[in-house]
């Protein structure tokens, strides 16, 4: 097999066209172009390997939502109860918009959390909490609230609020801060101390900013 | 089978064959295509704007593939907003506004994301390019052997672009 | 026990790769030939240590040997025997343990095959190259994905179980063995790739060498591939079959670049052309495996099929970029000796049609690995998150797919070196009037749009062209007609093209609808007959499982909702009333349970001609065997280079006598009419050889100018 098939330059067949006079002296320009096209693709090649390096697992890329510091998507619907919601009506109020389902274990474990702040910020004034049902058959959810407590608008609007606010996965929270826009997405369960703490950021910006502007 | 006369009779017949299949084609294609018939139903429309977002629930699947919570919600909102007349455009919008620009299966044609659409198209058209010259190169070598003068005007430019510019390739393993 | 003879099994895998390599290496440096032989030995360890590795995991999970972590994971004693042993590949770190298995195999009937020519350097080279691989495997293995770590399990522990859909259907005993046949196959040609730059042979000797073996990783490729596409088809319940999800689009690029080696060597063969190009496939197809596995196994892309992700990432990726790194060093080292001689006169010849595939085929991959990464890409950029996804891939390769269904169609009546239009208008008539007949057809029975119908119709073309190939070859040679790389070759184009149509058919009219229906009720969905007839529970040792009964006109299907308790996942079965026009595919969308399977929401997906994928995969992989076969013999050991006959002398046509004997056997002895050094019996063949050339016509292929 070796000796002859493998003789990389063998000369072509005696006349055979292609040999545009480069076998005067084989090999030296040759070479570089080799080299440099190697080159290129090397540098493409390490480029990719770096930017592929430097990704962060696709699980943690989720998340972000892109509606943070935008002004919230309209939520406007009947409540469980017969009366009618507008988030509108609450724009110099925190409010705290929790889409849940009473299937999400994560769901009822956050309700206790919801509550407590539910209680707190109802006699202060200064939030109000509005939850979603989401997926869910509404007399479950009637249910729920009369087992676990809780006594907020409850909107059950088959899911389309959910996806003006992108909600992923249940349960999902977000605030919406005075004036209408969202500040923060929580998401699986959330506790009252985090609601109050980004609350509380987000009251001294605006102090700061005020203050700054004065 | 046999033979010269079978050869040389068959051009004419062969020229008639082929204007026949072109007519014949022609007429099909025509019919197939020209007679598409109805606008699309809302439903197709549904349907193709389903397929165009991802599922943001699950792992690379489109909304229209998963029957996961969110892909429902999904799919019924956009059967809504047709219902009132949004456009796709919109609908699509909307649905990036709140998601973000990843629910997006189908990338921007404007920024940085329409690249995607173009290197494809570059490369080919560099391909191409590549393998035309080659056989120009080839042609241009079948056509003559290098002669004395030749070699002599390679080791100009040779020493030229040792000095300079590098080599501009050439060949099939370009591309 | 099961985990120390499993790390055992590793460590010697590990040692006899290193040790391999070392010696190999300084054989190789010293120029000692005799000590190379000794490498063999180290192959023949690696295959111990992984059948080892592979046979105490297997042993563990049957016995359900909790104190092996992989197990205490993966395994359940509630999951059946089948997919118990299959449970090997349905994590991690078990599927790299096939993959060691594989490979080792790989290698060592590598060193069987060239069992007296081990003191050849190219086969050296060639085995060092391999030790290299499958000592970065095992070295996997033993550190970032170590499947042999020790779980100290709860009295009375049960495991979960593989992932429910690893469970749910037997071809998941079949589809990964085969998609890793045909991955890892592709390292054998690779290595060799690389011998033959490490010694400077990169002539067409190592092509020679490694033909077989790539043509069987190609096929196994193909079939793990449409296996892949079949189960996603049976059981992930969205009626679908290929998503343009990444970790297909992993499987889909070496196939793509692996396709355009298969043909583009032919010229290489033939005309001793395209040597680097031929190397930076090779070299593409083994690095692009090694690229999907990072992708599928490091949790940078999201994907319904990827694994969960781990610190291996870092390990695939270091590896991708080595192999990167040495093949562009070694092309460009060897830049000099891989200038070939000769031109393509013609680009209406054999050759330019191989050369257009090969720029389609590398386009087709271009587009897929930049639509899969070009989301990390952007990100990288700006940080703006993005996807890509079907609508972006179907708009991009749908042009390329047709194009390339009409280079099927012509090439394989070309002549090498140039063609005349006469003779192309004379072979490709009666295949360009199947086309134009599917096309008529498909418009008769109803189908619209240009995509399709271009479809039907260039896929009539070329499974014409290929028929015509296979017609006129078994009508000179009898069986022979069949078998050999070109007849067996057109075999494939035959099952590419019932793909093709089958692809354009079920993808462009479908319908879909969602009923809910009580017991008793009926509907129609694209003129079937639908029937809701209740429900029943089935309780199964792995699973619950909700099953509603539902007539197919007149026949029942139960498409279910499965519940495995072991991990409280619920994965929904669809099930398919099948006949060769059209499936119908019912999906249950909720269990019926509440009101006592009263009413049920079922979806019903109608698409026609999706049988046709799973047998134009089988035809495909029954054509690679064909094309195994040995065919006609050319003497593949004459150098391309070699005088050509004189002109005239090809005339002396009429079938040729099979030559006994393996390929590097001294051949005929009769002037071929053909150039030699073609390989077994070349496509050119059946076109060439045609009454119209008997009849004295000049024949383009064998003039020398």
């Amino acid at each position: 097999m070796t000796g002859v098939v493998d003789t990389p330059d063998a000369p072509g067949a005696p006349g055979r066209p292609g040999d545009d006079g480069g076998d005067a002296d084989p090999g030296v320009p040759r070479r570089r172009t080799g080299m440099i096209v190697s080159a290129v693709v090397a540098l493409v090649a390490i480029a990719f390997v770096v930017v592929l390096a430097t990704r962060e697992p696709a699980t943690e890329r989720r998340a972000k939502s892109p509606l943070i510091g935008k002004v919230t998507p309209a939520l406007v619907g009947e409540t469980l109860d017969g009366g009618s919601f507008d988030i509108d009506d609450h724009r110099d109020e925190f409010v705290v918009v929790n889409f849940f389902a009473t299937w999400c274990p994560p769901c009822v474990e956050e309700h206790p959390e919801l509550i407590a702040f539910d209680e707190a910020h109802r006699a202060a004034g200064d939030a109000s909490v509005v939850s979603v049902v989401y997926n869910d058959r509404p007399d479950e959810v009637h249910d729920f609230f009369a087992d676990r407590g809780g006594d907020w608008p409850v909107i059950a609007d088959g899911g389309l609020a959910a996806v003006d606010y992108g909600v992923v996965k249940v349960p999902e929270t977000y605030l919406v801060a005075p004036g209408g826009v969202v500040v923060q997405k929580y998401t699986g369960g959330v506790t009252r101390d985090m609601i109050e703490a980004d609350m509380a950021a987000v009251t001294a910006a605006v102090a700061a900013s005020d203050e700054g502007g004065s | 089978m046999t033979a010269a006369g079978a050869a040389r009779r068959r051009p004419r017949g062969l020229v008639a064959g082929w204007l026949a299949l072109v007519v014949v084609l022609a007429g099909a294609l025509a019919v197939g295509t020209l007679d598409d018939g109805a606008a699309r139903s809302p439903g197709d429309r549904a349907r193709d704007l389903a397929e165009s977002i991802a599922c943001p629930q699950c792992d690379g699947q489109s909304v229209a593939d998963s029957d996961s919570d969110a892909a429902t919600a999904i799919r019924s909102r956009i059967e809504q907003r047709i219902g009132e007349g949004a456009s796709d455009a919109q609908i699509r919008d909307e649905l990036a506004d709140a998601y973000g620009e990843r629910v997006l299966l189908t990338p921007g044609r404007s920024g940085v994301s329409s690249l995607v659409w173009t290197l494809p198209v570059v490369a080919l058209i560099v391909a191409f390019a590549g393998v035309v010259l080659a056989f120009r190169r080839w042609r241009a070598a079948g056509a003559r052997r290098a002669s004395d003068d030749d070699r002599a005007l390679v080791e100009q430019v040779r020493s030229r672009a040792a000095s300079g510019a590098g080599d501009p390739g050439r060949g099939p393993g370009g591309p | 026990m099961n985990a120390a003879l499993g790390t055992a099994g590793v460590v010697l895998g590990v040692a006899a790769s290193l040790g391999g390599v070392v010696t190999l290496a300084v054989a190789l440096a010293r120029g000692k030939r005799h000590l190379l032989p000794i490498g063999r030995s180290y192959v023949l360890l690696a295959l111990v240590g992984a059948v080892l590795a592979v046979g105490a995991m297997e042993r563990a999970l049957i016995t359900r040997d909790f104190t092996v972590q992989y197990v205490a994971d993966n395994g359940s004693a509630r999951t059946p025997a089948l997919y118990n042993v299959a449970t090997l590949w349905a994590a991690l770190e078990g599927s790299l343990l096939l993959w060691v298995l594989v490979l080792t195999v790989y290698m060592a009937l590598v060193v069987h095959k060239f069992r007296r020519r081990l003191d050849d350097p190219l086969v050296g080279w060639a085995m060092l190259t391999m030790l290299v691989v499958s000592g970065f495997f095992f070295l996997l293995l033993l550190a970032p994905a170590n499947p042999f770590t020790a779980f100290d399990p709860p009295v009375g522990y049960d495991g979960p179980g593989p992932n429910p859909l690893l469970q749910n259907h037997p071809l998941m005993a079949f589809h990964p063995p085969a998609l890793y046949l045909g991955y890892v196959g592709f390292t054998v040609p690779f290595a060799f790739a690389v011998a033959a730059l490490a010694t400077g042979r990169v002539g067409e000797g190592w092509l020679m060498e490694t033909r077989r073996w790539t043509l069987f990783a190609w096929g196994f490729l193909t079939f793990g591939i449409v296996l892949g596409a079949w189960w996603s088809y049976e059981v992930l319940n969205w009626g679908g079959y290929w998503g343009w999800d990444p970790v297909e689009n992993a499987s889909l690029l070496p196939w793509l670049t692996g396709t355009a080696f298969l043909h583009s060597v032919m010229v290489q063969e033939r005309r001793g052309m395209l040597r680097v190009w031929n190397l930076s496939l090779v070299c593409a197809t083994f690095s692009l495996t090694i690229l999907g596995t990072f992708l599928t196994r490091s949790g940078v892309i999201a994907s319904v099929h990827a694994f969960t992700e781990g610190s291996i990432g870092a390990w695939l990726l270091t590896f991708f970029g080595l192999t990167v790194a040495v093949t562009l060093g070694l092309i460009g080292w060897r830049a000099d000796r891989l200038r070939a001689p000769g031109s393509i006169d013609s680009p209406l010849s054999r050759e330019g049609s191989f050369l257009a595939n090969n720029v389609l085929f590398a386009g087709f991959a271009f587009v897929v690995l930049l639509g899969t990464v070009f989301p990390l890409l952007v990100e990288a950029a700006n940080g703006d998150q993005m996807s890509v996804g079907r609508p972006y891939f179907d708009r991009m390769t749908i042009p390329i797919g047709l194009t390339l269904l009409f280079l099927m169609a012509v090439a394989p009546v070309l002549p090498w070196r140039k063609a005349s239009g006469e003779v192309l208008s004379q072979r490709l008539f009666w295949p360009a009037w199947v086309g134009t007949a599917a096309v008529v057809v498909a418009v008769l029975v109803g189908a619209r749009g240009l995509a399709p119908l271009l479809a039907f119709g260039l896929g009539g073309f070329a499974g014409g062209a290929a028929a015509r190939q296979v017609v006129l070859a078994t009508r000179r040679q009898g069986w022979r007609g069949l078998v050999g790389r070109t007849n067996g070759g057109m075999v494939v184009h035959m099952g590419v093209v019932l793909v093709a149509v089958a692809l354009a058919a079920s993808g462009s009219y479908d319908s879909e609808r969602e009923l809910t229906m009580r017991v008793g009720d009926t509907a129609t969905v694209a003129g079937h007959e639908i029937e809701y007839l209740g429900a029943r529970t089935v309780e199964e040792s792995n699973k619950t499982s909700v099953r509603a009964q539902v007539s197919v006109d007149g026949e029942v299907h139960e498409p279910a909702i499965n519940r495995f308790p072991a991990t409280g996942m619920s994965v929904g079965t669809p099930s398919v009333a099948t006949s060769l026009t059209r499936d119908v595919y019912l999906t249950l969308l909720r269990a019926p349970a509440d009101d006592a399977g009263q009413t049920a929401s079922v979806r019903v997906i109608v698409q026609p001609l999706v049988t046709w994928l799973w047998i134009g995969g089988g035809i495909m992989a029954a054509g690679t065997v064909l094309a195994a076969f040995p065919g006609r013999r050319r003497n593949p050991i004459d150098p391309v280079s070699a005088p050509l006959p004189e002109p005239g002398a090809g005339d002396v046509a009429g079938p040729r006598v099979p030559v006994a004997g393996g390929p590097g056997r001294t051949g005929e002895g009769a002037a071929p009419p053909g150039p030699p050094g073609g390989g077994d019996g070349d496509g050119d063949d059946a076109g060439d050889r045609e009454p119209g050339r008997r009849d004295g016509e000049p024949q383009p292929i064998e003039v020398t100018t």
